[in-house]
């Protein structure tokens, strides 16, 4: 029998830096896009087969947003892990990146 | 060092136990001496010192332990001052139980020892002072309270509210009578009736994580990836919770999307959530909670500790798939035939709009006879206007329409035509007519004529008649009525018609002249002093009566009154007075026998002159015998 395991991933980064486009890459989505701006997360679910088990990765894709205060922490409650994104062509969404790295730390 | 010299240390700072051999400090100097030599004899295996020989109170064996365990003695010296002051104890033992209790929180004994302590303890505080307790609570019932009292009231009201709405329709009789059949209240017939609604989701999501622990559709319920719904729904839960400060406790327990309600129960570790369509009970929030702290009391740790792994929650399925089958589907009413109530509901509305097709009808036609009523009556009254124009005698003013009624006013000679009259010959009721009418005497000849014929009453033998602005009067009549009637012809107002008379002849050149100068030629003869007639005066009784009978004959043919006077005479012998009576009587005697002959006695009257109307005015015999007579009379009057 395989186990079906359930793990909460937050998708983390500045604003602009592709984190949807990402997401985009590996899960169609069911929920449109405007929950992004109205409720600050949209979530979408990636199913991993691993040999001996199932993980289904629920991700929450949420709202980038340059200013580390607006970042809702209570999103991130209970997440088995975060996937911090950043472009590259744009140092200071890195430094974005970082801040929330700290701030996620911090109240964990 | 070794073992068996540890415990012999460990012996040596044992608290003082009163031997004779151990000194104030609790040593047993005795034992120490023969340590001492035993540790001398493994260094010089020579050595022969007996640990008897040592003096109990040599400063040397002193110094030596002070070198030794001097510091042990004086840690065990402040241990043993911490462990017997009770007040050195406690703090001691609170400044490492935090920590100690944080590390044997796994351990399951921890807890059921301190379980009594903590009942008694919990006990005894409440005894102690219950505000503490409620305090304690208070941030956790109030809450719970104040929901289930509001849920409380919901339910009441939506029970009222349903009732009330269709208490008085013909569906709340309908269920009036299914309460009153099957024994239970009208709110919950009511709500049997109104409530339908499903369960179609039933979410158990885990609280912390906000991931799906278990999730039951019912049948034919459509919905999304259950984790991706429930994850979002935990989102949208943290949004609201975030959005609105005063809310950090709580979470968003109804959702309402049209017919569809999403009623959230939050528990402990986990929340329920379920998707109901339709009209849902307030008490289905209770059962929705029920299931809930089942699965907390049946899977407390388990759903404390969950990480993902739902494989083990498969029997939870069989408490969700419980409210799932929640629902309350429309009554399906009794085998359903041939509408009769409808049909009979269609009927009496075809019946009920035939009926007021009906009277619209009816009422079309009544009004329609109406006017045709109305104009028909205005034909008959301008008939009637025309009619009364034409009278003579009648002089309309004023036409016209008052109060429903027909108005009409004028000036109305008294002997021109009853309106009245003609109102009815004209088949109108008079009661809807209002006349006016002044009296005024027209010049009309008609009016005159008719004014001369009631004032003169002619004679039958005379006809008044009108010859273009005269009045004609002809035929015969007696010479009074001529005089009367030319006394009325001189009053007839000017510019009216006059009276012509010439027409008319006195009666007396008639035949009726002719009889009253026979009779008067007649007298009728008495003996001296007698007043019956003389002998041989039947015969001329006998005239005389045919005479005076076909004289009352033809006067009452000719319409006047033939009045014969008959007087009696006497001669001048005797009494005066006497003579008067015997005059009377001869009068009265010939009266009574022309009576008899059949003359109407009506027409005869009689007086006495006595001797004061001689026929010859000579005293002899002859003319006495002359005068000695009863004369004749004839006046013809009009008839009264």
């Amino acid at each position: 029998m395989t186990v079906t395991l359930q793990k909460k991933i937050c998708m983390l980064g500045g604003f602009s830096v592709g984190k949807t486009s990402l997401v985009k890459r590996f899960v169609e989505s069911v929920f449109s896009e405007t929950y992004l701006t109205t409720v600050g997360v949209k979530i979408d679910k990636k199913t991993v087969d691993l040999s001996d088990r199932i993980v289904n990765l629920i991700l929450w894709d949420l709202a980038g947003e340059d200013d580390i205060s607006s970042l809702r922490m209570s999103y991130l409650r209970g997440s088995a892990g975060y996937v911090l994104v950043a472009d590259g062509t744009r140092p200071s969404t890195l430094e974005v990146a970082l801040s929330q790295r700290r701030r996620v730390e911090a109240d964990s | 060092m070794s073992t068996s010299a540890a415990a012999t240390l460990e012996s040596l700072v044992r608290p003082f136990s009163g031997d004779a051999a151990s000194d104030r400090a609790g040593i047993d100097r005795q034992a120490l001496a023969g340590l001492l030599v035993q540790l001398a004899r493994s260094v010089e295996p020579q050595s022969v010192a007996e640990p008897s020989g040592v003096s109990a109170i040599d400063p040397r064996l002193e110094q030596l332990r002070t070198l030794l365990v001097g510091h042990e003695i004086e840690v065990l010296s402040r241990l043993s001052e911490v462990v017997e002051d009770p007040e050195q104890l406690a703090g001691a033992v609170g400044r490492v139980l935090p920590t100690a209790i944080a590390l044997a929180t796994s351990d399951a004994r921890l807890g059921q020892a301190l379980a009594p302590a903590l009942a008694k303890a919990t006990q005894s505080s409440i005894r102690h002072d219950p505000r503490t307790l409620v305090n304690i609570l208070y941030p956790l019932i109030v809450p719970a309270i104040r929901k289930s009292i509001g849920e409380t009231i919901d339910e009441t009201f939506q029970s009222l509210n349903e009732s009330l709405k269709h208490s008085l329709t013909w569906r709340g009789l309908r269920w009036h009578w299914e309460a009153w059949r099957t024994g239970t209240s009208f709110a919950e017939v009511v709500l049997k009736h109104t409530l339908v609604y499903q369960v179609e989701h039933v979410f158990l999501i885990h609280r912390h994580t906000g991931l799906l622990i278990s999730h039951v559709a019912a049948e034919n319920a459509a919905g999304q990836d259950p984790q991706l719904v429930s994850s979002m729904l935990v989102a949208i839960q943290d949004f609201v919770r975030d959005s609105f400060s005063g809310a950090e406790q709580q979470g968003l327990d109804t959702v309402r999307l049209g017919e569809l309600w999403l009623w959230s129960e939050p528990g402990a570790f986990a929340t329920l959530v379920a998707v109901i369509r339709g009209n849902p009970p307030e008490g289905l929030h209770e059962q929705l909670r029920s299931v809930l702290s089942r699965i907390h009391d049946e899977r407390p740790h388990a759903l404390e500790s969950f990480d993902g792994d739902s494989s083990s929650f498969a029997d939870v399925e069989a408490h969700l798939s419980e409210c799932a089958a929640l629902g309350q589907r429309a009554p399906r009413t009794a085998e359903r035939g041939f509408p009769w109530l409808v049909a009979l509901a269609g009927l009496i509305l075809m019946a009920l709009a035939g009926l007021g097709g009906f009277r619209w009808w009816q009422n079309e036609r009544a009004w329609e006879h109406e006017q045709e009523l109305q104009q028909a009556e205005q034909r008959i009254w301008d008939g009637y206007i025309t009619q009364l124009q034409a009278q003579p005698g009648i002089v309309i003013t004023e036409v016209g329409r008052r109060d429903g009624k027909f108005v009409v006013a004028g000036l109305r000679d008294p002997l021109a035509a009853d309106p009245q009259l003609l109102l009815s010959q004209a088949g109108i009721d008079p009661t809807g007519v209002v006349g006016h009418w002044q009296p005024y005497q027209g010049l009309d000849p008609v009016f005159v004529l008719k004014r001369l014929q009631a004032s003169l009453d002619p004679p039958p033998t005379v006809t008044l008649t009108v010859e273009g602005d005269h009045i004609v009067a002809q035929g015969s009549a007696p010479s009074t009525w001529i005089e009367r009637a030319r006394l009325a012809g001189q009053m007839l107002p000017a510019g009216g018609p006059s009276l012509d008379l010439s027409g008319v002849r006195d009666v007396y050149e008639g035949a009726i002249g002719k009889l009253s100068e026979a009779i008067r030629s007649h007298a009728i003869h008495f003996n001296f002093n007698e007043s019956l007639p003389a002998a041989g005066q039947d015969a001329v009784l006998d005239q005389l009566a045919r005479e005076l009978s076909d004289l009352a004959s033809l006067a009452s043919t000719m319409g006047v009154a033939a009045r014969v006077t008959l007087t009696g005479h006497s001669d001048d012998a005797g009494n005066g007075t006497f003579n008067l009576s015997l005059s009377l009587a001869r009068a009265e005697a010939v009266r009574a026998l022309l009576k008899k002959r059949g003359v109407d006695p009506d027409m005869l009257a009689v007086r006495g002159a006595g001797p004061l109307e001689p026929l010859e005015a000579a005293s002899s015999e002859e003319a006495r015998s002359a005068n000695r007579r009863v004369s004749f009379k004839v006046g013809i009057e009009e008839r009264r």
